[in-house]
Parts: C-alpha cells; sequence; structure tokens
C-alpha cells in the first residue's frame, strides 16, 4: 500500500483510494475521498512550494478529510493536530514536562534513582515532549501536519506559528545545556493543511503566508460517487434518489436561511445514506418519496425542522 | 521553457494593481507564482494561470471577486495573452485598416462632434457642394435629352475639377467625387475657360474648409476618446457593483485616490459616492482586538511552576503541584446604539461597528442594545424598538467588568443646546456609572461640531471620541480601564 516515492515527485492524483475498511496507522478507518480538480492543483502547489495550504468551506464539506487522504496516497506519515480553544502556539512545538523533573529531582535527592536514571534525569531533553509540529520538523522524510480549526483558538495563535512556519525551525528553552540552545531545523519541509472554519478572522500577516483553497460544496454527480465510494453495495437508483432528495432540502434550506446559515452538508448525506441504507432498497425508495425520513440525521434545529414540516 | 510566455504575460501589472488595491501581497508572493509557472503549473491556459493566482494570492472570497476583476481587464482579452499567441495575417490587418478607414470617413459626418459654427460651415460646404453636383450631372445630362435642352443652364458651376476632388487627402471626399468623376470626363462644351477657374477655386475652397473642419473634428475626438478610455478605467474600477462587492473601503479608497491623482482631466470631478466611512471595517476589527481582558478564571489546570518551586523550597519536598485555572479573555462588550431619528445617516456605521465587534473581535460576550436619543425607561433588543427591555431590568444584568460603548451623536447631528436632553443624559450616565466602570462614547459628528450642543457638554462628564481609527482606539482604551482622557 505505501509507495515509496522520493520527495522530488511527490504528486497528489486523487486517484489512489483506499479500500473499503483500511485502516490507517492510528486505527482510524479510512474512506475513499474525492477531490475536485482546484483542490488536487492547490495540493500540489502547496508541496511544491512548501507552503501551508489554508483551507476553508462550510463544516462538512471534508477539509479535514482532505489531509488524511493526501497523506494515504502519498504513503507519508501524517500528524493531526487539533486545535483547542486552550491551545497555545507552542504546544505543536513541545511541551515541557516540569513536574517529571521535579519529581525526578527530588527522587534523585532523596537517592532512590540508579546511576543509569540519573544521567537520564541529567539531559533536559528528557522531559521535552514534542508535538506534531516538532515531530514533523525533525522526520527525515516530509509528514503530512494537519492544523485542524485553527481559527478556534486564540487570536494569536496563528501569529505565534509564523516564525516557526516560514524558518522551519525552533528553539526549545528549557533545553539550554552549556550555554548552548536546543534548535530543532527541520531537513525536510512538513506539508503542512490548516483549515478554519471562518468563525474568526485570521491576521493578514498569517494569511499572507499560506496558500488559500476554498473547498467547495461537491456537484450532484460528486455527490452520487462520493455516496457510491462509501456504500458500493446500495443501488444506483437509491444512490441518485437520496442524493436528489438531499440537494433539494439543500437548496430550499439556502433559499430560507440565506447563504451564510447552516445548511445540510456532505457529511450528514453520509450518515444520512447510512441509516437508509439499512433498509432493503424497494423500502428505502419508497421512504424517500414520502416525507424525508430519519429528518434528525439532517436537521440539527427545530427551527428547521419546524419549517420542514411547515412547507411538506 | 516558460520563460518566454511568463515574460510576456502582464503578471506584473497585475500583481501591482492587486498591490494598490489593498490584498496583502509580498514580492515573495509575486515569486511564488513565478517559481510554479516554471514548475509546469498553471501554462496550460488562461484558466489554469487565473487558478494558479488565486490559490497564492486570494485569501478570501471577497478578494477573490476583486482578483477576478483585475484580472478580467489585465489578462482577460484571450488576443493579448501568450498562450492564444500568433500574429495577425496581413491580410486581416489590412482588410482592417481599410475598415478603419472607411469607419472613420464615416466618422467625419459625425455632427455631435462639431461646434455651431462648424456646423453651419459644414453644411453650408456640403449644400454648394451638392448643388454643384448637381448642376455638373444636370449640364452633362442635358445634351443627350433632346426635349430639356432649351433648359440647359447656365454653365457658371458645370464642371467641378476632378483633379482638385481626387487630390484630397481626406477620405470623405474620396467617397464623393467617386459618382461624379465619370461625369466630369467629358466635360460639357459649352464650358469657358473662366468658368473652369470659378468651379475650381469655389472647390478648392471648399475642400480646405471641409478638411479643416475634420480635422478640428478628429482631434477633438481623439482627445475625447483619451479622457474617456481613462474614465472608463477609473469607472471600471469604481463600478458600484465592485465598491458593494469589496466590502472593505480601505481598498476602494485606494482605488478612488489613485483614480483622482492619475489623471488631470477627470480628476477635478467631485467622487459622489453616498457612503463614507470614516474608518474602514478592517480597522474596526483590529482596534476590537485590544479590547481584551484575560482572567484566570474556571477549573485549575495549568501548573504554576514558580509557586510550585517555591512551595518545594519551603516544605523541602514536592507533595502536589500548584495549578491554576487557565487565562480566559473575559472582556464583555455592551454596544448601545442610538438608531433614528438624526442617527439615521450613520445607521451603516453602527451596523458596521456591531458586526465587527461581534464577528471580528476577540470578545469572551458582546451584546447589542438599541435607543433613541437618550436611554430613558426602556432599550430595546432589535433597531426597530420592538422588544424593549425595562431600564432596570437591563442596569440589573450588568456586569462590573462589562465594558459599555454608546454610540450616539449626542444632538451634535442637528446641532443646538437641548437641557432636557443633557439632563436625561447626565441621569442615564450616572445611573450607568453605578453598576459598570467602563463606559466610553463615540460620536459619529466630527469634534468641532460638538462645541454649543448637547454633545459637548456631555463629553465633560464621559470621554467622549469621534469615530475614527485613532477615536475607535481611544474609546477602547478607556474600555481597557487604561486612560480616562475626558474629551
Amino acid at each position: 500500500m505505501v509507495k515509496t516515492v522520493s520527495n522530488r515527485s511527490l504528486e497528489y492524483t486523487g486517484k489512489h483510494q483506499p479500500q473499503l475498511g483500511e485502516r490507517d496507522d492510528n486505527g482510524q478507518l479510512l474512506y475513499p475521498y474525492l477531490p475536485s480538480d482546484d483542490l488536487i492543483e492547490a495540493v500540489n502547489l502547496a508541496i511544491y512550494l512548501e507552503r501551508p495550504l489554508l483551507l476553508k468551506g462550510e463544516p462538512g464539506c471534508g477539509k479535514t478529510q482532505l489531509a488524511r487522504a493526501v497523506a494515504y496516497e502519498l504513503g507519508l506519515k501524517f500528524e493531526p493536530w487539533y486545535v483547542k480553544s486552550t491551545s497555545r502556539a507552542r504546544d505543536g512545538l513541545y511541551t515541557y514536562d516540569a513536574i517529571a523533573r521535579l519529581r525526578d529531582a527530588q527522587l534523585a535527592s532523596s537517592g532512590r534513582l540508579a546511576p543509569a536514571d540519573l544521567e537520564r534525569i541529567d539531559n533536559p531533553a528528557t522531559y521535552i515532549r514534542f508535538g506534531p509540529l516538532g515531530r514533523a520538523f525533525q522526520s527525515t522524510e516530509r509528514t503530512i501536519v494537519l492544523i485542524d480549526e485553527v481559527d478556534k483558538a486564540d487570536i494569536d495563535f496563528p501569529n505565534d506559528l509564523l516564525v516557526e512556519l516560514d524558518e522551519q525551525q525552533f528553539v526549545v528553552d528549557e533545553a539550554r545545556q552549556d550555554g548552548k540552545e536546543l534548535r530543532i531545523q527541520a531537513t525536510v519541509a512538513p506539508i503542512i493543511f490548516i483549515t478554519s472554519n471562518d468563525e474568526k478572522d485570521m491576521p493578514d500577516a498569517f494569511l499572507r503566508r499560506c496558500l488559500f483553497q476554498q473547498v467547495q460544496f461537491p456537484s450532484a454527480e460528486q455527490l452520487v460517487r462520493i455516496v457510491h465510494d462509501r456504500y458500493p453495495d446500495a443501488a444506483d437508483t437509491l444512490t441518485q434518489a437520496a442524493v436528489d432528495r438531499f440537494l433539494q432540502l439543500r437548496e430550499q434550506l439556502r433559499k430560507e436561511k440565506g447563504e451564510a446559515a447552516k445548511n445540510v452538508s456532505t457529511s450528514e448525506l453520509i450518515d444520512w445514506f447510512r441509516v437508509l441504507k439499512r433498509h432493503p432498497d424497494d423500502e428505502a425508495l419508497k421512504k424517500l418519496d414520502g416525507k424525508l425520513p430519519y429528518l434528525g440525521v439532517l436537521l440539527k434545529s427545530w427551527d428547521d425542522h419546524l419549517r420542514y414540516l411547515k412547507r411538506s | 521553457m516558460n520563460t518566454n510566455p511568463v515574460d510576456e504575460l502582464p503578471l506584473l501589472e497585475l500583481f501591482t494593481r492587486l498591490r494598490e488595491a489593498g490584498l496583502p501581497l509580498g514580492i515573495n508572493e509575486y515569486q511564488l507564482v513565478l517559481r510554479s509557472l516554471q514548475a509546469g503549473f498553471g501554462i496550460q491556459d488562461r484558466a489554469a494561470l487565473a487558478k494558479l493566482c488565486r490559490t497564492l494570492w486570494i485569501k478570501s472570497p471577497e478578494e477573490e471577486r476583486l482578483f477576478n476583476h483585475h484580472f478580467e481587464q489585465i489578462i482577460g482579452h484571450p488576443t493579448s495573452t501568450a498562450s492564444t499567441g500568433g500574429s495577425l495575417p496581413a491580410q486581416t490587418a489590412q482588410s482592417s485598416w481599410w475598415l478603419s478607414v472607411f469607419s472613420k470617413a464615416l466618422n467625419v459626418f459625425d455632427y455631435r462632434h462639431m461646434t455651431k459654427w462648424e456646423r453651419s460651415v459644414f453644411s453650408v460646404c456640403l449644400l454648394i457642394l451638392t448643388v454643384s453636383l448637381l448642376f455638373i450631372m444636370v449640364s452633362s445630362l442635358l445634351p443627350k435629352i433632346p426635349f430639356l435642352q432649351q433648359f440647359s443652364p447656365s454653365p457658371v458651376s458645370q464642371s467641378s475639377p476632378p483633379s482638385n476632388l481626387s487630390t484630397v487627402p481626406i477620405p470623405t471626399k474620396t467617397a464623393v467625387p467617386a459618382p461624379s468623376a465619370p461625369i466630369a470626363q467629358k466635360p460639357s462644351p459649352l464650358s469657358t475657360f473662366v468658368d473652369h477657374q470659378v468651379s475650381g477655386l469655389l472647390s478648392v475652397t471648399i475642400t480646405i474648409a471641409i478638411s479643416v473642419i475634420a480635422w478640428r473634428v478628429e482631434r477633438r475626438k481623439q482627445r475625447q476618446r483619451r479622457a474617456q478610455a481613462a474614465d472608463t478605467i477609473a469607472t471600471n474600477k469604481l463600478s458600484t457593483e465592485l465598491i458593494q462587492q469589496i466590502g472593505d473601503e480601505v481598498r476602494v479608497a485606494r482605488v478612488v485616490r489613485r483614480r483622482l491623482e492619475g489623471d488631470g482631466e477627470t480628476g477635478d470631478r467631485i467622487l459622489t459616492n453616498p457612503e463614507f466611512f470614516p474608518i474602514t471595517r478592517r480597522q474596526m476589527k483590529q482596534s476590537w482586538r485590544y479590547l481584551r481582558r484575560f482572567i484566570r478564571e474556571g477549573a485549575p489546570i495549568e501548573i504554576d511552576i514558580d509557586a510550585t518551586i517555591r512551595r518545594v523550597g519551603q516544605q523541602g519536598l514536592l507533595l502536589e503541584p500548584v495549578l491554576i485555572p487557565g487565562r480566559v479573555n473575559r472582556s464583555e462588550l455592551l454596544l448601545l446604539i442610538d438608531q433614528d431619528g438624526s442617527m439615521v445617516p450613520f445607521h451603516n456605521l453602527s451596523q458596521r461597528l456591531i458586526q465587527t465587534a461581534l464577528q471580528g473581535g476577540r470578545l469572551g460576550n458582546a451584546s447589542v442594545y438599541y435607543f433613541h436619543n437618550c436611554p430613558t425607561d426602556y432599550v430595546y433588543r432589535d433597531p426597530v424598538h420592538q422588544q424593549a427591555v425595562a431600564i432596570d431590568d437591563f442596569f440589573a444584568q450588568l456586569n462590573p467588568r462589562t465594558a459599555v460603548l454608546i454610540f450616539s451623536d449626542a444632538g451634535s447631528a442637528r446641532g443646538g443646546f437641548n437641557a432636557r436632553r443633557r439632563r436625561a443624559t447626565k441621569t442615564f450616565l450616572d445611573d450607568l456609572k453605578q453598576h459598570v466602570r467602563y463606559v466610553a462614547w463615540l460620536n459619529p459628528m466630527p469634534r468641532s461640531r460638538w462645541t454649543g450642543t448637547t454633545a459637548g457638554d456631555v463629553a465633560h462628564v464621559i470621554p467622549m471620541f469621534e469615530v475614527s481609527r485613532q477615536g475607535l482606539d481611544g474609546a477602547i482604551d478607556v474600555l481597557r480601564g487604561k486612560t480616562s482622557k475626558v474629551g
């Protein structure tokens, strides 16, 4: 499955897809991913120019999945970094376990450590735990780093990463030894994907250093293909009918709630289809004809629900 | 291999335009495009190039619209792109030259570009020319029609000299003498030497007059065309549609400035843009970001290394680490917006203030209330004053940490001093100050208009700022508790 490719000829095509039920190294289930041509081009540009690729788009349109798909096709290591509201930029590089060091110092002073351990705790690098970006910088082959939902963190977060992304190096402050700082310099540039839900605006200085790609909602044919690739044993008529009904609902919601509001997304379509598929094909088709079944999978607010019921 | 087409593309111009339009681009970004082109990205066709530039230079849908506009303008015409290449065959070039000559000839008869006296001279000339031509025709035809010979006219302007007409350089004349030439070739036997003299002189004068007029018209038209070209570029850049799309007036402002600086002829026109914003959306967002108040709050999750070490020092051993709560942004903002009446012109501005505060800022909590003129018994949750909240309830829910920003003209838009309004405002402010610590006032009218109005008086009680970058920054400083300069 893993192709050995030299760093030069890395090219993402979007054609090499995982088989059903295949899992990645972390035990995550892998699914086929069907990118648009624009997206493939942007990914290849980011790989070639060694710049982070910033992905925006409505929730559930597959921003996060892209990084995993690229990692799978290129056979590269995948380092996800899921940003939280409390995340700080340094967490992605390294964290320093001060408590462990204090504990070890205490154990050493009470004479309960073996000589080998003493040697170990003398080295400050023992207490450094590298984050996803830190690991990617140290790797000898290109790594895919996903910085997921970067807009969840504080406004300073992207700015704090500027130098590290630019120079591809960082300094571990705590590991200073004999007046020399521990500097981690990347030998090969990681391929970085950054996703944003556009909840908050990004600082200009950060945007300037990224390539930008708006992930579009898939077309009807693409949706059919996506569903088909996920559930190849479903009948084509059922897939087509489900996608049609789904797009109708989406269009209706868009009209009523406006462009910016939360709309049903690809990931919800996949979930919904999965529920539908539990029924035999003809029964599922019959269900699709009337009132939309399993609305709870698609509509996430009571208002939407009422609105739909009122219409139909 | 692709260096040639790259050099031919007006990429640098596109880049410069986008920069001037306010996109955050540096020379690095330009080089990125060149590098990518050399690596074979985006060289297939125009769409591929656009896609490449878009990926590298564009960071938001808003910027994309701006980009598309400029791209269309600069690389929009397929003939000018390197990809379509190929020079036109000489034949087409020549035929198009003839076409242009012909159309120019027609254009001379364009009355719109003539002044009054030119028009009259031109008409007289044309009239004389037509009459003389008619005479020639009649006189040359008459001998052939026997029964008309008795009406044979006096041969004054009978023969118009073909030599004179044919040497006329302007194309109008070439079109005109065509029918007359064969007729004039066999001059009527009645013509005399004197007639030749008179008619020759006449036609020369007419020709000169027409040429002079044609030349003047052509020159004026050229000048006009040049001005128009500059104008269309400017107006294209400034098309209202685009302005609405751009949404960030830093860019519009720059385009406007460019237009005003760029061409002298249209530069003195007054720009009639109905919207005027002393502070742009982006600047507002940047200012809001300063309104932060970090407070350690919630469950203790972070380790206080200093305190832990200190405790180890005190106790002699590490019993447990000292934990402290994480830092969270607890700045709460409350916007009080004066709506309707004299504030109608500023509704856009207040909407923008609200939007940027909710979206662009990093506020823990932001809420908006509306009032009219002065908050008295009720404030409202909506701009149309439907959901009323009693002022006491409003005060009760205030947190002492909440920063309150009031946006109102305080009577300075209409001018004049209103003692009742001043009293009401002061009462409200006194009550408000009992509940919150930080209050600032933004006034959409410039400071120079405050004196002598209610606003001037209110400004003594509360820090009041005009709406500008400095003003908003000042107000936010007050809300952060930094300075309390009373304006």
